[in-house]
């Protein structure tokens, strides 16, 4: 699906001919005013001390997140449909020991993220050897299988088709400079802006990932035979990114999980699969910018909408986004600004 | 404890209930496997079919009424029948040629492309229908009892028809004019045009056949089950696991994967849970990809 071209940039940021910046400054301009962007994100909960605004703030960032994870692994030309499994496996993992055993939030962050990464370790080594329809099939009957045993196994832990609730707030964490992020019980900016650190650094690393894995990625991508036969190991790379892939959607799935306080399995289902996939694309699956605006629009454009006709809508618009405009609306916008 | 004794009799029962799930599975992944071959898509909307197919079933049932003569309702459900394979084979057309054509050289877009629709309808079929679940009155309300097992005659004659079904579309698929072009087309797309096949009206009506399979599975399974507009996405999900079992476009394995599915899943929520019968179903699919390491899989689709 991807066919990545290399086009030739203009204005302030253009490259030379080996693709280098043709100006430092400019580069050093740019990690400043991305850093100047996630300040104000962190801030504008505060300011405005508004809870509906910090809850959608955290709300946006932990989407953000899955929906860059996604954006990881369509690097090397496939889709992850099975992310919202992991998403709940990251949920449920770190809700159960904090109700069940009083382990503290910084404990079960690490584990629930570690428990998705274990996941879908088994799985994408298993499955990624299959190429085409029957991963698409495999991935499709995780979700379900996962939302069928969270609904159905184990009910005195995992509550059923109730699911979980109470999910008691993070403990208060102590900044340097007399700083204190405590987490009430509604969560509130403090929250956000824990959600959005978290998210801003996964991003950095997924970024760095990236840097790292550019060349190879792009050729599996381009032509999977030919980049095997120059000695990349598509399985390996596939087997990489998925499982990274699951981790960060892991770890959104423990910061949803204490941001709501309430999970059941309806939550993990294939309309959230949707919702995060017409995001991605919407945004513009080539970049990874694109996931964040998809993520942000559609979330914003929910608090308007109705519940029962959001799916419609959703379905709607994933559908033409992928018959008339595949390539996401981010490089229309950036045609429009001239970045 | 002579649990084994006792429950030994319900053997027939459950075996019967099981055949009768398989029937209709084998009918539903019939469907995606006809599409699948012809055209190289997965229909993910092949789901939200046969929930529409269920509320044809429903709105039939509506007009007969409960104290109606049994005549009409058997009447009235034939006409159902026919009404859900008209109606949605022509519902299938026309996604072929809106939805999935323009996407279908792309295996990847044309998924996404039916997932999207799939939802829509769906939430489409929510908001006018609302999410209750319905009851569509059975229409053979006796009970038969065969080999110390109560049947009821509902799940004798849905399972009767559907086998019919299975087994006039394999006689299709060996015989008729048609079915030999879609065989051609889906072992050799370029070559069966060479011979004078329509590629493009072959795969509308095998689109069409397709969707029209999935309603009638829809409104064949409406007086067994409850009917809501979610009720199909379960049927899909077997329907994958049936298709990874047994290889896309490979009919008889799909109907002995079917088969295998069903009876599995009815001794597994008798002995056990529902859930853990599915979580049986798919560690076998894992199970069967460990050990063919894909390859299997991959080359029944090649």
């Amino acid at each position: 699906m991807r066919e990545v071209t290399v086009p030739l940039e203009e204005g302030p940021f253009a490259r030379d001919s080996r693709g280098k910046r043709r100006l430092f400054e400019l580069r050093i301009l740019r990690i400043l005013a991305t850093f100047a962007i996630f300040a104000l994100i962190v801030a504008a909960p505060f300011i405005t001390q508004d809870m509906y605004f910090s809850h959608l703030v955290a709300l946006t960032s932990i989407y953000a997140l899955v929906a860059s994870s996604m954006w990881l692994f369509s690097l090397i030309g496939e889709i992850n449909f099975a992310l919202v499994a992991f998403v709940a496996i990251g949920a449920y993992v770190s809700a159960v020991p904090v109700l069940r055993s009083q382990l503290p939030f910084w404990m079960v962050l690490p584990l629930g993220a570690g428990a998705a990464l274990a996941a879908g370790l088994i799985l994408g080594l298993i499955t990624l050897r299959v190429r085409g329809v029957y991963f698409f099939m495999v991935a499709f009957a995780f979700v379900m299988l996962v939302q069928i045993a969270a609904g159905g196994v184990w009910q005195d832990a995992l509550g059923g088709k109730n699911g979980i609730s109470r999910i008691p707030a993070p403990e208060a964490i102590v900044l340097p400079g007399n700083l204190q992020l405590s987490f009430s019980a509604l969560r509130g900016p403090d929250y956000a802006a824990l959600t959005v650190t978290i998210t801003f650094l996964s991003l950095i690393l997924m970024h760095w990932v990236r840097l790292r894995l550019r060349n190879s990625t792009r050729a599996i991508a381009q032509n999977l035979e030919l980049a095997e036969a120059v000695g990349i190991s598509a399985y390996q790379h596939k087997v990489l990114l998925f499982s990274l892939s699951a981790f960060f959607s892991g770890l959104a799935g423990v910061l949803l999980a204490h941001l709501n306080m309430v999970i059941t399995p309806a939550d993990f289902g294939l309309d959230r699969m949707i919702f995060i996939l017409t995001a991605f694309l919407i945004g513009g699956p080539e970049h990874l910018i694109g996931s964040i605006l998809g993520v942000s629009a559609l979330v914003a454009f929910s608090t308007f909408v109705s519940g029962s006709l959001q799916p419609v809508i959703y379905g709607l618009g994933l559908m033409i986004a992928i018959v008339l405009r595949p390539q996401g609306f981010y490089p229309q916008l950036k045609k429009w600004f001239r970045l | 404890m002579a649990w084994y004794k006792m429950e030994l009799s319900y053997l027939p029962q459950i075996l019967m209930n099981g055949v009768q799930t398989s029937a209709i599975y084998a009918l539903v992944t019939l469907g995606l496997t006809i599409i699948f071959s012809v055209m190289r898509v997965i229909n993910f909307a092949h789901g939200v079919l046969f929930s529409l197919g269920g509320f044809i079933a429903f709105f039939a049932s509506t007009r007969v009424g409960s104290d109606g003569p049994q005549a009409n309702a058997i009447v009235y459900f034939v006409l159902a029948i026919l009404a859900a394979i008209i109606l949605l084979g022509f519902l299938g057309v026309g996604i072929e040629r809106i939805v999935v054509r323009p996407v279908s050289a792309n295996m990847l877009a044309a998924f996404i492309a039916t997932m999207g629709l799939g939802e829509a309808l769906q939430g489409l079929m929510a908001l006018v229908f609302s999410e209750n679940d319905r009851e569509v009155p059975a229409i053979f309300p006796g009970i038969v009892s065969i080999m110390g097992a109560k049947l009821s005659q509902q799940r004798i004659v849905v399972a009767l028809v559907a086998l019919g079904v299975t087994v006039a579309l394999m006689v299709f698929f060996k015989r008729a004019r048609l079915g030999l072009a879609m065989r051609a087309v889906a072992q050799d797309k370029e070559a069966a045009q060479w011979c004078g096949i329509n590629f493009s009206v072959v795969s509308s009506i095998g689109f069409g056949l397709s969707s029209g399979l999935a309603g009638m599975a829809g409104v064949l399974m409406a007086p067994v089950i409850a009917i809501n507009p979610f009720v199909g996405g379960a049927f899909l999900f077997k329907g994958f696991i049936i298709v990874i079992l047994a290889g896309l476009g490979n009919i008889p394995g799909t109907i002995a994967a079917a088969f295998f599915l069903g009876i599995l899943e009815s001794f597994g929520s008798f002995y056990l849970t529902v859930e853990i019968a599915n979580l049986i179903a798919f560690g076998l699919i894992i199970v069967l990809l460990l050990l063919t390491r894909g390859r299997r899989v991959m080359e029944l689709s090649a």
